[in-house]
Order: C-alpha cells, then structure tokens, then sequence
C-alpha cells in the first residue's frame, strides 16, 4: 500500500471537505468533524483502489464508510449529520473528471472528426 | 431573481393547504440554515409552536445563520481547490498559483451574485478568469502541470451538492425535482468548460 499517497490524498480530503464546508455554510464548530469525513472518504477510497477495484465502487465503499461513520457522531443542536456527510463526499464527485471529459468533448468537435462512440469514450 | 413556491398544510384553521409564491434572492448551499429550518419545521409539525412564536423563531433563524465572512470563504475555497488539485496530482509549485486564482474566482463570483449576472454567464466568466490567472501563474513560476492547474482551479463552480442531491431525489420519489438538479449540474458543468476552453486557447496551452 502506498502510504505517501494515503496521507496526501486524506490530508487533501480534509482540506478540501473542510473548505467547501465553509462555502456551504457549515458552522465552525462542526468544521474538524468535516474534515475528518472527508480524510476519512478519501482514505477508504485509496484503499480500495489500491486493492485494484474499479473508482465508481472505491467511490460507493467511500461514501458507504462516511455514512455509516456519520451515524457514530451523537446527534446535536448545533451539528446535523446532514450536514457533514453531503460535504464529506465533495471529493468523491468527479469534478475534475467532468470538466476534463467535457473538454475533451470540446476538443473533438473543434477538430471537426468523424466521434464515433468509440472516438468519443477514447478521448473522455 | 428566483421564484420559490410555498406549499403546507394550514393545521390552525383546518383548511385544506395554503401556497404561497415569493420572490428570493440567489440560491446557495446554506447548512446552518437548513438545519435550522430542519428542527424549527419538525417543532411546528408536533404543535409545539403558535403562529407568532414560529414567526419569531423564523426570524431569529435567519438572524443567526449567517453567512461566514467573504474574505473567510474566499480563503477557505482557495485551500480547498488547492487541495483537489494535489488530489489530482498537480505539482507542489501551483499550490500558490491555485489558492490565488480561486479565492479571486470566489470573490469576482460572489460579486457577479449580488450584481444578478445570470448564473451560468457568471460560471462561464469565473472559469475563464480562474483559469487564465492559474495558468499565467503557474507558467510564472514553472509548473509543469499548467493544464491540470487550470481545472483545478474551477473545482470550486462544480455543484457538488446539487449532484450529490440528484439521484436521493429521485430515489425519494421526486423525479421531476431529481432531474431537474441533474440538468442544471449538467448545464453548469459544460458552462465551467467552456470557461477553461476559452482559457486553454487564449493562453494557448495544450487541451
């Protein structure tokens, strides 16, 4: 197991988790327990891939694990599970994924070829 | 300039429903006061409240669920791109590039917002600005991964939440709700892209 990417994709996925949440106007005090949902979405994941699984299930087995990690966090006034599992799988959207896919789209019909379907899923 | 539709029971008079049709202001993710509107919503259900109590809770909720500073957010969403971009292995010399060009993106997007630019020109022109400032900075200082750079950068405009909403909705039994998120995710997607596009040409970078 790659240890090296473990942390930094965890360590990323707090951030990331983390600063969204501040976007998605998460309270303060709820902030580190984002940041652990999302360490933890992305420390699943890595595992899973890194087993040699395809990414929609290490993505699914992910959320899976933040979901059920969720249900361990007591209920309180001021945090809502809610709250923290939408932001704890921003990171497993493929985001990046999409907008790269959609360029490459893009890039095809610039280009002016022939996509057939095979085009088209060689170039996403 | 959004339209909402207001629809629930009218328990206090025993009539059938009451709908009512306002005007808002521009939507956004806003946890704190879903939450809120969550418990206040269940206290109503169970009786707890009168009709002026529920007003003035109402009231309070929107007082107390605030949004957090925009220079806060602005810092916290240029962190978070950052931090997606190392997700997607760009080099450690476009951290600084990233964090800039995507905490000015959240600010130039806010603005946009509160001037009612519509909201997926505002995508479009935020992608285009985030990614050529990514881009010129990191070709400053040397990055080899200027094109990931860029895409990093919008990771901020991808409606996560409305993506992520989709597919319960529809599971929930709310199809036309659960499709209509997945379009708009769909629309505003291929708006950030053609914001990165027009970048990628005008800074000439390979796609």
């Amino acid at each position: 197991m790659d240890r090296l990417c473990l942390t930094n994709d965890s360590t990323c996925g707090a951030l990331v988790v983390s600063g969204f949440a501040v976007l998605f106007n998460v309270g303060r005090k709820s902030l580190p327990l984002c940041a652990a949902s999302g360490a933890l979405a992305l420390a699943v994941r890595d595992v899973v891939l890194q087993a040699g699984h395809r990414m929609d299930a290490a993505s699914f087995v992910a959320a899976l694990a933040v979901g059920f990690a969720l249900q361990l966090v007591p209920s309180q006034a001021t945090v809502s599970r809610g709250a923290l599992d939408v932001p704890g799988c921003i990171p497993l959207i493929p985001g990046g994924f999409a907008t790269k896919a959609t360029l490459r789209l893009f890039a095809l019909t610039a280009q002016g070829s022939d996509a057939t379907s095979e085009v088209i899923t060689a170039a996403i | 300039m959004h339209w909402v539709f207001i629809a629930h029971p009218n328990h206090w008079q025993g009539a059938a429903e009451v709908t009512r049709l306002c005007k808002i202001g521009p939507l956004g993710v806003n946890q704190r006061l879903h939450h809120g509107l969550s418990l206040l919503v269940m206290k109503i259900e169970g009786g707890e409240l009168t009709i002026s109590e529920s007003s003035q809770e109402l009231d309070q909720l929107l007082h107390l669920s605030k949004r957090h500073p925009d220079w806060f957010v602005a810092i916290a969403v240029g962190i978070a791109c950052t931090a997606f971009g190392r997700v997607l292995d760009v080099d450690w010399r476009s951290v600084v590039p990233i964090f800039l060009a995507a905490g000015i993106g959240q600010m130039v997007r806010q603005q946009l917002g509160l001037h009612a630019v519509n909201l997926f020109m505002s995508v479009t022109l935020v992608a285009l600005l985030g990614s050529v400032l990514s881009g010129l900075g990191a070709r400053l200082v040397g990055s080899q991964t200027v094109a990931k750079d860029m895409v990093a950068t919008v990771l901020l405009l991808v409606p996560g939440v409305p993506a992520f909403k989709a597919q319960p909705d529809m599971l929930d039994g709310r199809p036309a709700l659960g499709s209509a998120r997945a379009v708009w995710v769909a629309v505003m997607v291929v708006a950030t892209a053609v914001g990165v596009w027009l970048g990628l040409i005008l800074l000439q970078e390979g796609r």
